[in-house]
C-alpha cells in the first residue's frame, strides 16, 4: 500500500514538474515576443517622428511655395513690362543699326565723291607696283581709277580691288565684303591668279566656284594654292571649331604656342600671307638661313 | 627641298619652319619665289615673337630638330633628316 501510495506522488510530483515546465517555457518565449515586440515599437515611433518631421517640411516647403507664386504672381506684370521693354530696345538697335549702315554709306559716298583730284606723292600696290604723282579720278565699288606722272607724262590706270593699297582700303571704306570680291584664287604653281569672290565648294568632286564680276568660274582644289587650299578648308570644312582645339593643343606647347597665329608667311604666288597652323606637330624642324 | 617633300610634307607630327636671317621681307620673299619655298616662314619682323630666336647660331645654314616643349633633339642637316625617318 505505502509503495503504491510512493509512485502516486512520483506521478503527481511529476506532473507537478511538467506543469510548472510549461508554465515557465510559456512565460520564456512571451518575454521574448514582448521585448521583440517592444522594439518594434520603438522603430515605429522613430518612423511616426521622422514621418511627422516630414510632414513638417512639406508643410513648410508648401507655405513658401505659396508664398514664392504669390511674389510671382506680384511680379507677373512688371515681367511683361520688361518683356515689352525688351522687344522695344530690341527694336531701337536694329533702327540704329540700319540709320548707322544708311550713314556710313552717305558719308562713303560723299567722301569718295570729295576724293576726285585728290593728290598722292606715291602709291604701293600690295603687287609692288609703284605710281608716282597720282590723282584720283574715281573711286569705284570694284576699284578706283587715277591719273600719275607729272604734267606732260600723264598716264591713266586703273586699280582692282585686290590691287588697292591697304591705307586706300581704309581711307576709301572699302568693306570686308566688298573685298570678297578681291579674293585671289592662285594656282598651285603660283604663275596664275584670278580674282573673284567664293560661291560654292562641291568636297566630292573638289570644285570651287568663284564669281567674277557676274560671271561663274570653275576651279579644281587640287590646282590652287595652298593658301586657297587652307582657307578653303577653314570656310568648308567648319575649320573655326577644329583651330580652336588645335590653338588649344598649340598654347600647351613651348614651340607651338609662340607661332601658332600671326607669326608665321608662306609664300603665295607673288606674296607672303599670314599663315596660321592647322596641325598639332610634336616637333619643329626649325631651319635658319637666308638668301645672302 | 627634297628632304622636306620626302620627309615632313606627308608627316602631320613635324612641322618645317624657315627662320629667314634675311635683313628684309622683300629679300625673303624674292627668295621664296625664285625658289617655290612651299614651308612656312619666320620673317625679320617676327624673330622676337617666334621664340625661335635663341636657339640661332652665329653661322647659316643651321638645322635643328627641337621637340614641342622646345628640347633640341639634333642639329645639322644629316642629324635632323636621319631622326625625322623616325618620327
Amino acid at each position: 500500500m505505502s509503495r503504491i501510495l510512493t509512485i502516486w506522488n512520483i506521478l503527481i510530483l511529476t506532473a507537478v514538474g511538467a506543469i510548472g515546465y510549461y508554465f515557465y517555457s510559456n512565460h520564456q518565449t512571451l518575454m521574448g515576443e514582448n521585448e521583440k515586440l517592444t522594439a518594434e515599437l520603438v522603430e515605429l515611433e522613430s518612423q511616426w517622428t521622422q514621418l511627422r518631421h516630414e510632414e513638417g517640411e512639406i508643410a513648410f516647403a508648401r507655405q513658401e511655395l505659396a508664398h514664392v507664386t504669390k511674389s510671382t504672381n506680384s511680379l507677373r506684370p512688371e515681367i511683361l513690362d520688361l518683356g515689352q521693354a525688351i522687344t522695344e530696345k530690341q527694336a531701337d538697335i536694329e533702327f540704329l543699326e540700319e540709320k548707322i549702315s544708311s550713314r556710313f554709306f552717305q558719308y562713303r559716298k560723299q567722301l569718295r565723291k570729295e576724293a576726285k583730284g585728290m593728290s598722292f606723292d606715291e602709291i604701293k600696290t600690295p603687287q609692288g607696283k609703284m605710281y608716282y604723282d597720282v590723282r584720283i579720278i574715281e573711286i569705284r565699288p570694284d576699284g578706283i581709277s587715277f591719273g600719275h606722272g607729272a604734267e606732260g607724262t600723264l598716264g591713266l590706270a586703273g586699280l582692282g580691288l585686290h590691287e588697292i593699297p591697304d591705307k586706300w582700303i581704309e581711307r576709301f571704306m572699302y568693306t570686308e565684303e566688298e573685298l570678297e570680291w578681291a579674293r585671289g584664287w592662285t594656282s598651285s604653281d603660283g604663275t596664275e591668279t584670278v580674282h573673284g569672290k567664293f560661291k560654292s565648294y562641291d568636297e566630292e568632286t573638289g570644285v570651287v566656284i568663284i564669281l567674277v564680276g557676274d560671271r561663274k568660274r570653275s576651279l579644281n582644289i587640287d590646282n590652287l594654292s595652298t593658301a586657297n587650299r587652307d582657307w578653303l578648308e577653314n570656310k568648308v570644312k567648319g575649320g573655326d571649331a577644329k583651330e580652336a582645339a588645335n590653338f588649344a593643343l598649340l598654347d600647351k606647347q613651348v614651340i607651338g604656342s609662340k607661332i601658332k597665329k600671326g607669326v608665321l608667311s608662306k609664300l603665295d604666288g607673288n606674296y607672303f600671307y599670314d599663315f596660321t597652323m592647322r596641325n598639332v606637330p610634336d616637333y619643329y624642324v626649325v631651319y635658319y638661313s637666308a638668301s645672302w | 627641298m627634297k628632304s622636306f617633300n620626302e620627309k615632313i610634307a606627308t608627316n602631320d607630327k613635324v612641322e618645317f619652319i624657315h627662320y629667314s636671317l634675311d635683313r628684309t621681307t622683300e629679300a625673303a620673299l624674292k627668295w621664296a619665289k625664285k625658289e617655290s619655298f612651299p614651308w612656312a616662314h619666320v620673317l625679320v619682323d617676327k624673330h622676337e615673337e617666334s621664340g625661335l630666336k635663341k636657339y640661332a647660331k652665329r653661322f647659316v645654314p643651321y638645322y635643328m630638330l627641337v621637340d614641342k616643349d622646345g628640347q633640341i633633339l639634333a642639329e645639322g642637316h644629316q642629324a635632323v633628316f636621319a631622326m625625322v625617318d623616325d618620327l
